[in-house]
């Protein structure tokens, strides 16, 4: 059919211009539209991470029991959703907290500070480029931005949701992304759709992964391209929205042409539809609060035209789908729309009432529950305290129905909001519900209007201390293994769930004295937050400190433009080699590329300093679950020496292999000669130098942990460089097709099997630290999703679909674990022919 | 006394507003007419000067400089500094979504608020900025988007604003009457 045409065009290859909801620049007022998006340059950032600092001012004023480490908690978790999108390339480190009056570092990063923001602001996001476009960019390289909070949090404590999407969406704005219209994080508040435990939905992921793909973002999902046109004339700055009856809605904003293409999308069947922005609320400059693309000159394209949303190809409800498949472009899918003099329905909100607190977006159940049904506002809903004349709600894709009568007012505010019931079909799935809602010629649809599970919210009764192990038992309904205990921001790790249906978990480290608000998270999206407050948890324990007393660094000063080892001790942390610390200097400038924990309770930090950072003192914040310690003025930055010798291991490469040779990139400007290599101290064997690298022996003998190596040229010694020892390489065990045909020459892999993979000598610590591992896998240089991963002792099992993109032959199998490498294998690949 | 729970019910919709009512880039609290009057340091008829960025720490503000035409609240003299978030220092731009846009020359109604640090801004982001006209009469009238959201108000009164177009003569009464109630 020619509506679902699919071209397996590269998505590079083609011309038409992506119209994402991003900061956007075109070089021209005339087609074609290719965006020139605002955003970080990852390139230039070491490990493609941001470095966000917090201000140490903080909010002046908290909600009750409130603290500023518990403020830092939670803004440090809403950071972690953007870093942890698998399909996005940025990551995000948490860098300190610096003082609002220091330098603005030259380093590229995020501040987060706490303003007087007037009444009715909480917070808002921004970013700063230069503002001159350059001809022939790709992109605006974003120079530094910022996430504005209150600094006024008496009446938003931090363990609420509303503090911490918030958050989440204001470092959205942060990183490069502007509004969308489809109830994620980056909606507007009014029609967002997203909890705590569920903080973004697949057109967020879609949206920051646009600006950072991976190369898998867009080998393994599609997309849907078009055109939105009012007669000959293209409509500017419409939402095209692609949904899944009960998944994914994912969307884009048009050109100034018309066009579209909305990315990311899981492969699958869609309906898409296309609609206006609402107007202006008030408060809002322009509709849905959109910064509207710039020309070269600064000059703004216009909004265009408000007009009746429309189903693809052409009609007010949803029939036809569209196939989307992994790897290529849906194209043609093209509306022509009816202009309208002002927008119909739209902005509605949806709660419900699992407990005594209403939650948003409504929360229902496919249990019976004394009151499962679903509130409604919005423009258009209610007219003289009844519902809208014709008003019609229709779930989409069957899940459920409106019975008649189902609309009624709602009887403690009938004049602005609706009751509605459903009645749910059998056997329904949990999951998102989007809502249709229409009245004449007005269709507005609401993705994520509500979420349907199967059991309601968990709730906590109790919290009790072990003394035996320092866990803590947790007492409470519906947990399972899968609920996740939350100490304000700090996610406790998961150790048992017993047979009275309680759980175990450890305790986040914390200063004597502090009150942690305590919440469980279910992966159904819902939280005990739902239905009651948190519960507060008292650190009682003795021998825990808050105070810096006693922190030290093995040097005082650093020059600017080089990377080394520093040593720091911090009695008050009781730093085991377990431990999860991380350490910040107060400045995008300077970074802690590495950080390890040894058994003496010592940190080693490799320190980066920016070439443009001396003449400054810089603060070292440590944190350790919901413990932050900070030693103002713990470093100083120095110009860079004459005779500076800088060591760094080349890329891709995370550490030395016993009894193997290793190299080093050395940089040695001003010197030149025969280098020599020192290993904790030791001499090591140089194998050769030249043009900057150097080659060396790595004793058979090295025990596995972090080193100091140090280069000397010259008479001179270069800064010490923290290098891991890493432990004998992983290797992979078999790769089986079936149920149990070892893959070989005699027995190839073909694409499209599921093959499941076992690897073995790994360092128990990855299998056994109780989070998922971060897995990577490419054949032939082709990335493919991991899935069924299952650690079992020292070794790891998980399976993949070989794609049908992979060429023939034996082709290399590689494979990373958490970063580290696995001795990779040839993969015998044919055809079913 | 218990309330019945759908009055319950109500009320916590009315908490889910005060911890988050927000309708923009920007996570602003749906203002009343008569929070902004009673929030507001300043209430003022003015004429926009240019505007100029300034750096204060990490974020960027542009100051306007108004020329005062009339003051209903607050000791505005005859002229004051207002800063909207985000602008241009150096070749430096600095973009916020939903940040007020205040040209040059217009001549606008302003509920202002002045913080601790001595920073005057609109209040509410954009919602305190009301554009003024002439009608067809010659009368001078004041406008302002109208509010097409019916949302919760953070005091969990419903907030019911249509916008406005209205005589100024009837904005005095208006502010006044806020202002009398505030009393």
């Amino acid at each position: 059919m020619k509506l679902r045409r699919i071209l397996a065009a590269s998505l590079f290859a083609t011309s038409l211009a992506s119209g994402y909801y991003h900061f956007v620049r075109f070089q021209g007022r005339t087609a074609p539209f290719n965006p020139i998006v605002e955003k970080f340059d990852l390139t230039a950032l070491a490990e493609k991470t941001v470095t966000y600092q917090i201000a140490e001012n903080g909010p002046a004023m908290l909600a009750p029991g409130d603290s500023f480490p518990a403020v830092v908690s939670q803004i440090r978790a809403a950071a972690r959703v953007w870093s942890e999108v698998e399909t996005s390339e940025l990551r995000l480190r948490f860098g300190g907290v610096f003082s609002p009056g220091q330098p603005v570092p030259a380093t590229p990063g995020v501040d987060v500070v706490f303003e007087e923001l007037p009444p009715g602001v909480n917070g808002y996001g921004s970013v700063t480029v230069r503002g001159e476009l350059s001809p022939g960019a790709g992109f605006v390289p974003i120079q530094r931005s910022q996430v504005v909070l209150n600094r006024d949090l008496a009446n938003r404590p931090s363990w609420g949701s509303a503090f911490f999407l918030t958050a989440v969406h204001e470092f959205g704005h942060a990183l490069g992304l502007q509004h969308s219209f489809t109830s994620g994080a980056m909606a507007t508040e009014v029609t967002r759709g997203t909890t705590k435990i569920r903080p973004i939905t697949p057109d967020d992921v879609a949206g920051i992964s646009v600006l950072y793909p991976t190369p898998s973002f867009r080998q393994q999902l599609g997309s849907i391209t078009g055109r939105v046109a009012a007669g000959n004339d293209g409509v500017a700055m419409a939402s095209v929205v692609a949904i899944a009856p009960r998944g994914a809605a994912i969307s884009a904003l048009t050109n100034p042409d018309g066009t579209f293409r909305i990315e990311g999308l899981p492969p699958g069947q869609y309906f898409v539809y296309a609609h206006p922005l609402p107007g202006a609320l008030q408060g809002e400059p322009t509709p849905g609060n959109i910064l509207p693309p710039l020309d070269p000159t600064g000059r703004a394209f216009d909004f265009g035209p408000s007009f009746d949303t429309l189903f693809f190809p052409a009609s007010r409800a949803a029939f036809v789908t569209i196939a989307v498949a992994a790897g290529q472009a849906t194209e043609n899918v093209n509306f022509s729309v009816t202009r309208r003099a002002t927008p119909g329905i739209h902005s509605v909100q949806t709660y419900s009432f699992p407990g005594q607190t209403a939650v948003k977006p409504a929360q229902l159940y496919s249990i019976d529950t004394p009151r499962n049904f679903m509130v409604a506002s919005g423009v258009g809903l209610v007219q003289n305290s009844q519902p809208a004349p014709g008003l019609q709600i229709t779930p989409l894709g069957g899940f459920a129905t409106v019975p008649p009568n189902g609309v009624r007012p709602y009887a403690p505010a009938p004049a602005s909001f609706l009751e509605v019931n459903f009645q749910f079909a059998p056997f329904v799935q949990e999951g998102p519900g989007h809502l249709i809602f229409t009245r004449g010629n007005d269709l507005y649809i609401l993705p994520n209007a509500l979420r349907l599970a199967q059991r309601t919210a968990p709730q906590i009764t109790s919290l009790a201390l072990r003394p035996e192990d320092g866990t803590v038992l947790v007492t409470g309904q519906n947990f399972s293994a899968e609920t996740r205990i939350h100490f304000d921001g700090v996610p406790a790790t998961h150790r048992a769930l017993d047979e009275q249906g309680r759980l175990i978990v450890s305790l986040p480290p914390a200063p004597t004295g502090y009150r942690s608000s305590v919440a469980a998270f279910n992966p159904d999206g819902q939280s005990s937050l739902f239905v009651q407050a948190p519960v507060e948890f008292l650190y009682d324990a003795a021998g825990d400190a808050s105070s810096p007393a006693g922190i030290s660094l093995s040097t005082s000063t650093l020059p600017a433009g080089t990377e080394s080892l520093v040593e720091i001790v911090a009695p008050t942390l009781g730093v085991t080699a377990e431990s999860v610390v991380q350490a910040g200097f107060s400045t995008s400038d300077i970074q802690v590329r590495r950080l390890w924990t040894t058994p003496n309770g010592r940190l080693l930090a490799n320190v980066w300093v920016s070439p443009n950072a001396a003449g400054s003192y810089a603060s070292l914040t440590l944190s350790q679950g919901l413990r932050l310690l900070t030693l103002p003025n713990a470093l100083q930055l120095t110009a860079s020496p004459a005779r500076l010798i800088q060591a760094a291991l080349p890329s891709g490469v995370t550490g030395l292999v016993p009894g193997a040779s290793a190299q080093l990139l050395v940089q040695s400007p001003q010197l030149s000669g025969a280098p020599s290599i020192s290993l904790n101290g030791q001499p090591a064997t140089v194998l050769s130098y030249e043009g900057g690298i150097l080659t060396f022996a790595v004793p058979a003998n090295l025990p596995t942990g972090p080193i100091a190596v140090r280069v000397g040229m010259a008479g001179e010694i270069g800064l010490p460089l923290g290098v891991q020892v890493l432990p004998p390489p992983a290797y992979i065990t078999s790769v089986i097709a079936g149920l149990n045909q070892n893959i070989s020459e005699a027995r190839p892999a073909r694409p499209g099997e599921i093959l499941t993979v076992l690897i073995s000598g790994l360092p128990e610590a990855i299998s056994a630290s109780g989070s998922t591992p971060r897995l990577t896998l490419a054949v032939a240089g082709l990335e493919h999703r991991t899935f069924s991963l299952t650690p079992i002792g020292s070794a790891i099992q998980f399976q993949f679909i070989l794609l049908n993109a992979v060429p023939t032959g034996n082709l290399p199998l590689t494979i990373t674990i958490d970063g580290v490498s696995v001795n990779g294998i040839s993969l015998p690949v044919r055809g079913l022919n | 006394m218990a309330l019945a729970p759908a009055f319950g019910v109500f009320r916590q919709i009315a908490q889910i507003a005060l911890l988050a009512v927000a309708l923009s880039g920007a996570t602003l609290q749906q203002l009343s007419f008569d929070d902004m009057v009673n929030q507001s340091t300043a209430i003022v008829r003015a004429t926009i000067g240019s505007g100029s960025g300034r750096q204060h720490g990490a974020l960027v503000y542009t100051h306007h400089r108004l020329t005062v035409l009339e003051s209903w609240k607050g000791a505005a003299g005859a002229s004051l500094d207002v800063v909207v978030p985000g602008g241009q220092v150096g070749r430096l731009q600095q973009s916020v979504a939903g940040a007020p846009v205040l040209t040059p020359g217009s001549e606008l109604v302003l509920f202002l608020w002045t913080s601790r640090s001595g920073l005057t801004h609109v209040i509410g982001l954009s919602q305190g900025v009301f554009q003024l006209e002439r009608n067809t009469g010659g009368t001078l009238t004041l406008n302002r988007a109208p509010v097409t959201a019916t949302l919760v108000a953070p005091n969990g009164r419903l907030v019911h604003d249509d916008g406005m177009t209205m005589p100024m003569s009837e904005f005095r009464t208006r502010v006044s009457s806020a202002l009398a109630r505030s009393r």
